[in-house]
């Protein structure tokens, strides 16, 4: 049985059976999961202070709020915050935004438990295996 | 460049959402079966065709 890691990652996606597959994945591999289908509501839950996250997964395109545009509000208060980017589209991610700040990384959809677990926990602990 | 149609984009991003789904289930699936489960040459089966059709998808909706 995997360890708990004492991270919690919250997924933001407005497509459900992704949120619910990216939830499976990392809780398999021992962390706490928060979602929301948009960006409104991740911006939201997230200005509660009381509400600890290690890490947001952002899905780039989703309806009213961008990925990105979520993620600048959330880390406007919190700074250190890790920011997973996940979209279909890397050519285009890569046109319009051709460096990532630091404590953010980029993963393609679709995504395995293999892929999406490593990009976490290169961002969490700086290696694509997690502490055991 | 401009990218294809609004419209091309939009039924390009969906599609690729729905194969995402086939996809990391059909991982979650494989993750969770015995080595030994004769279903799973079923489910490598559906990762393989759904594999493929994100690869030709992809080539639609790209800068032309």
């Amino acid at each position: 049985m995997t360890t708990p890691t004492g991270k919690t990652v919250l997924i933001v996606d407005d497509e459900e059976p992704i949120r619910r597959a990216a939830r499976r994945m990392l809780e398999m591999d021992g962390y706490t999961v928060l979602d929301a289908e948009n960006g409104t509501r991740a911006v939201e839950l997230l200005s509660h202070p009381n509400v600890v996250v290690d890490l947001l997964m952002a899905d780039l395109q989703m309806p009213e709020l961008t990925g990105e545009e979520m993620a600048r509000q959330i880390r406007a208060n919190r700074r250190d915050l890790k920011v997973l980017y996940v979209s279909g589209h890397v050519d285009r991610l890569f046109n319009e935004r051709p460096a990532l700040w630091e404590g953010e990384a980029f993963l393609e959809k679709p995504f395995t438990f293999e892929g999406l677990t490593q990009a976490v926990s290169l961002l969490l602990y700086g290696s694509t295996r997690r502490p055991q | 460049m401009p990218d294809g149609s609004d419209k091309e984009n939009a039924v390009v991003h969906q599609f690729r959402n729905h194969l995402a789904v086939v996809i990391s289930f059909a991982d979650l699936l494989l993750l969770e079966m015995p080595a030994g489960d004769p279903h799973r040459k079923d489910v490598l089966e559906i990762l393989k065709a759904a594999t493929s059709a994100m690869a030709m998808v992809s080539e639609f909706g790209k800068p032309r």
